[in-house]
């Protein structure tokens, strides 16, 4: 996996997919998107970006217990698998590394 | 609320996700979407939720989405089972000469496996094709002569089948096939002509009986007249070069009393019959006399199918089999009727033509086989395990446990199984066509297509799993710090097993080679024994087919112009020659005066007058016919077995008494010298000669060795203008006697395989094993050399243990071998007497073997420099 690329969007998935743990499905990771980001989204990217992940080993699935404001119908629920979690974090120390070279005049969130 | 009836999702959105969306996925996405709707209901209102419903979903037609084939796809990149292969790659390479033989004992056996099991496949499928072959079934005789046990038959005669159609509710259909006739079959409009064997006369149900199918869909139901015929699309292509001819002419001439080939049209063409079925022909015709087919109990040589109604029971036929017995069947009081199932014609024939046992022999040689390569990959792996001790001492210590150690030689011993089975794989589709060939066997291979495979595979699986299994926990017992030390624990010291495996393994090779003399000895005696006639530069030609009331006259004149010829010394004809079964068998003789009590059984031939000339046949008492008496077609020659059933003391006593077959009155002339019509499994029976020219004369030729070649085809072109239109066909008669062996040498082959296979393979282990004692002894050897010890008493030291070892292990099964060569001898009327070395010499052989196969080993070790012995750790 050293040269696994992963997009902005595929990124944001899979961290959300870490973030919410025991609750990260299609429509909640949806949801939180367009609460937390405010950007809209739809369904089909988020599933689609979804078997994406799971398709590069960085995420991995099992259905859930089935609820009734679904109809009935049961969840996937996504949890990161350590290669994902290692993407995750290489990815983070990249991104503080190039941001060290930021000259610091002002600090805008951390 | 989200519970408010207009909140629901719109049907018709949801049935067009329900369309597009791949199942496995629907379940995830339409929940999503569902969730999303009830939340934009609340949002938004129901109706914008629709619409935003419809859009969204909407959304999913892309690829991505739509191409999906998995829902869930787990990559997990197994690093263990990685290094493990590299490490039985490793393993492999640094022990060339090892890993090679382990994975080719292997190989064979399952290769072995393979061929056996398709040989087994194609035996077991026998006439199956027909939809209901499971109510199928064949009527068999069995027949009483006197009132004793006779034979069980599948030959019934003709008006049976036409009783048990009238009169039973239980049967469905019954279809009667006389025997075999052959035919000159010609197109004229395409100008073929050949000669036809595969004919049978039968009754129109045969079609819907046996299953067959008519190329155009209708199974006709009766024949038209006595000139229409099915035939195969065989037949049809060879003639007309099309498949379906329904309508067409055919010529046939056959051997009816009518020398002029006469036409017959082609009521119905089916699709030729498979190679698996008992019965096998390519063109039904009515029988000529309907009648008498329907109403005659002496119409003999008939089988008779019945196809039984869905429910019934073949049981439930007995009472009426029993009645009609006592109508049809006179004296013979205990003559019974049984139902055999077709399907198990070919393996367990009532009559005891059944190949079943040979099936299960062949079986049992397979699992043989592939035992023995299982008992080597356990000897082999745990015999290595001198190399592996320090490497497992290692990766204990680095912190391997004990089921990681385990897994590793389970999958090491997996990959040699998947490897052997891979090449075995290809071995038996190399060799099967060949041996296909061998055994007159279609070389498709149908193993894949069978569901039994699954078991065979569930079989060999478990097998793999055994034999992986114990090396695998043995290698994994080291304890490490001993291991480490060169120590070997108490448990890696039990020798025990592996030494009752090659034990077996050289018992059974043992067995198998006596099995392969006993085969060879019988099969040799059977054929230098004297048969009491002379069979050598005889040529048999066949009688001519077209007949008519003229054809008997030709023949003078044929055998007057044969022996003008340089190389004939004597043409004679007679009903059956030796090396077959004479069918002229009566049970209706009796001596003195006709019905006269006891009815003797005997086998009849009619003979011309030069036939004891020809063959070197003596008369113990009496004359040969001759030819210009004309009372002498009223005259019979007895064998010397005929004379002893008749109880004459000698042979001049037989001379003048008169014998009755049936109603017909012989006087008896002469007796002749016994010989052995038939092959040596069969002892001699009685045989009556009678004189005349009978109805389906084969001619034999005498030749005086010369150029035969031109000699025959000197005799062929004679035949061409004595018998035109008929074809010139010819064996040699010693060839055609030898034939009758042809089973058991095709038999004696195929153990011999086995067995050498089964030494080599036993040899092998036998190297892994004395490969682990020299090992275990090295130092032992080193110190011995420099203390004096010479190379031979060393080789000594290490050969006794294994020679001893081999030596029990090949004479306690000595009894049970002894056993079973004098049950499988009993078979033969004439047979060897077992001597002392059918059993020394495979046993001496196994051991000289054994002792090669160690010394490649002991030498090496016994001549080593003992510095390096010494040295060894």
């Amino acid at each position: 996996m050293a040269k696994e690329y992963l997009g902005e969007f595929e990124e944001l998935i899979l961290t959300l997919v870490a973030g919410l743990q025991d609750d990260a499905y299609g429509a909640a990771i949806a949801e939180e998107i367009e609460t937390r980001l405010k950007r809209d989204v739809n369904l089909s990217a988020v599933h689609v970006t979804l078997y994406r992940l799971e398709d590069k080993g960085l995420i991995k699935s099992v259905m859930g217990g089935e609820t009734k404001e679904r109809g009935g119908r049961r969840k996937r629920i996504y949890t990161v698998t350590s290669a994902g979690m290692a993407l995750l974090r290489a990815m983070k120390e990249m991104r503080l590394d190039l941001w060290k070279m930021v000259p610091q005049l002002k600090m805008i969130g951390g | 609320m989200a519970n408010m009836p207009n909140s629901a999702p719109p049907r018709l959105v949801l049935r067009f996700l329900q369309f597009v969306c791949p199942p496995q996925l629907l379940e995830e996405i339409e929940g999503d979407l569902v969730q999303r709707f009830a939340k934009d209901v609340t949002l938004l209102g129901a109706r914008r939720a629709r619409l935003r419903f419809a859009w969204n979903v909407i959304r999913y037609v892309r690829p991505s989405i739509l191409f999906r084939r998995h829902a869930s796809t787990v990559r997990r990149r197994n690093l263990m089972l990685a290094n493990t292969i590299k490490l039985t790659g490793r393993q492999w390479i640094r022990n060339k000469t090892f890993s090679t033989v382990n994975v080719l004992g292997l190989t064979l056996g399952l290769a072995v496996c393979l061929l056996v099991a398709q040989f087994v496949l194609f035996e077991k499928s026998f006439d199956r094709y027909s939809p209901h072959a499971d109510r199928t079934y064949r009527v068999n005789l069995y027949n009483t002569e006197n009132g004793v046990f006779d034979k069980i038959s599948p030959a019934t005669v003709s008006g049976l089948g036409y009783e048990l159609r009238n009169q039973l509710a239980a049967v469905e259909d019954v279809a009667r096939v006389g025997s075999k006739t052959g035919g000159v079959v010609a197109n004229p409009l395409k100008g073929r002509e050949d000669l036809e064997n595969q004919i049978v006369y039968a009754d129109a149900s045969v079609a819907h009986v046996l299953g067959l199918t008519f190329v155009n869909g209708q199974s006709p139901k009766t024949f038209a007249d006595t000139h229409s015929i099915f035939i195969s699309t065989a037949l049809a292509e060879k003639y007309f070069d099309r498949r379906d001819v329904t309508g067409e002419m055919l010529a046939i001439g056959f051997n009816n009393g009518s020398a002029l080939p006469e036409d017959y049209h082609v009521a119905g063409v089916f699709e030729d019959m498979p190679p698996n079925t008992h019965l096998r022909f390519d063109m039904i015709l009515p029988p000529p006399n309907e009648q008498a087919w329907n109403e005659n109990w002496s119409w003999g040589d008939v089988s008779t199918y019945v196809l039984l109604q869905p429910e019934a029971n073949a049981t439930a036929l007995a009472p009426a089999f029993a009645e009609m017995v006592k109508q049809h069947h006179h004296s013979n009081t205990g003559d019974r009727y049984l139902l055999e199932p077709i399907a198990s014609i070919r393996l367990q024939a009532l009559d005891g033509s059944g190949r079943g046992g040979l099936i299960n022999f062949f079986m049992v040689l397979a699992a043989i086989v592939l035992l023995l390569a299982w008992f080597n990959f356990v000897n082999l792996s745990t015999a290595r395990f001198f190399e592996r001790l320090k490497e497992v001492g290692v990766r204990k210590l680095i912190g391997a446990g004990r089921f990681q150690l385990m897994m590793q030689f389970l999958v090491e011993a997996f990959i040699f199984n998947l490897v052997s089975g891979g090449l075995a794989l290809m071995l038996f589709v190399l060799c099967w066509p060949s041996l296909a060939a061998y055994f007159g066997q279609p070389a498709t291979i149908t193993l894949w297509q069978d569901g039994n495979i699954l078991y065979g595979v569930g079989f060999v699986l478990v097998g793999t799993l055994c034999t992986g299994f114990y090396p695998a926990l043995f290698l994994s017992s080291f304890t490490p710090l001993l291991s480490l030390q060169g120590k070997i624990g108490s448990f890696a010291d039990r020798t025990v097993l592996r030494k009752v495996l090659v034990a077996v393994q050289l018992s059974v090779s043992v067995a198998l080679l006596t099995g392969v003399m006993a085969v060879r000895q019988q099969v040799d005696f059977m054929r230098s024994q004297n048969l009491g006639i002379a069979l050598d530069q005889t040529l048999i030609v066949e009688s001519p087919l077209l007949t008519d009331n003229t054809t008997a006259n030709h023949y003078e004149p044929f055998r007057q112009a044969l022996l003008k010829m340089p190389g004939v010394e004597h043409v004679t004809y007679a009903s059956s020659f030796a090396g077959e079964e004479i069918d002229w068998h009566r049970t209706d003789i009796t001596l003195g005066a006709a019905d006269a009590g006891y009815r003797y059984g005997s086998r009849i031939v009619g003979i011309g007058t030069e036939f004891l000339e020809a063959f070197d046949l003596p008369l113990l008492a009496g004359r040969n016919f001759d030819a210009t008496n004309p009372r002498d077609t009223k005259t019979m020659l007895i064998s010397e077995a005929a004379l002893k059933m008749f109880g004459f003391e000698t042979p001049a006593q037989a001379l003048g008494q008169n014998v009755f077959v049936g109603s017909r009155q012989f006087e008896v002339i002469g007796v002749v010298r016994n010989y052995h019509f038939r092959a040596l499994q069969t002892a001699i029976q009685p045989l009556l000669y009678i004189q005349g020219y009978p109805r389906n004369p084969r001619y034999a030729i005498k030749l005086s060795g010369g150029n035969m070649q031109a000699t025959v085809a000197a005799i062929g072109s004679v035949w061409k203008t004595t018998y035109a239109g008929n074809v010139f066909k010819y064996y040699f008669l010693d060839d055609f006697f030898d034939r009758q062996y042809a089973a058991d040498q095709q038999v004696g082959t195929l153990v011999t395989a086995l067995s050498l296979l089964a030494a080599f393979i036993s040899c092998i282990g036998l190297f892994g094993l004395t490969l682990y004692a020299v090992h275990r002894r090295t130092k032992e050897i080193g110190i011995r050399k420099v203390m004096g010890a010479t190379v031979s008493q060393v080789m000594m030291l290490l050969s006794r243990e294994f020679m001893m070892l081999a030596g029990v292990g090949m004479i306690l099964p000595l009894p049970f071998l002894y056993y079973a060569v004098n049950q499988w001898l009993t078979r033969y009327a004439y047979r060897i007497t077992p001597g002392p070395v059918l059993f020394i010499l495979p046993l001496a052989a196994i051991l000289l073997l054994a002792f090669i196969t160690m010394s490649f080993q002991t030498v090496v070790a016994a001549r080593r420099n003992p510095v390096d012995s010494m040295k060894h750790e």
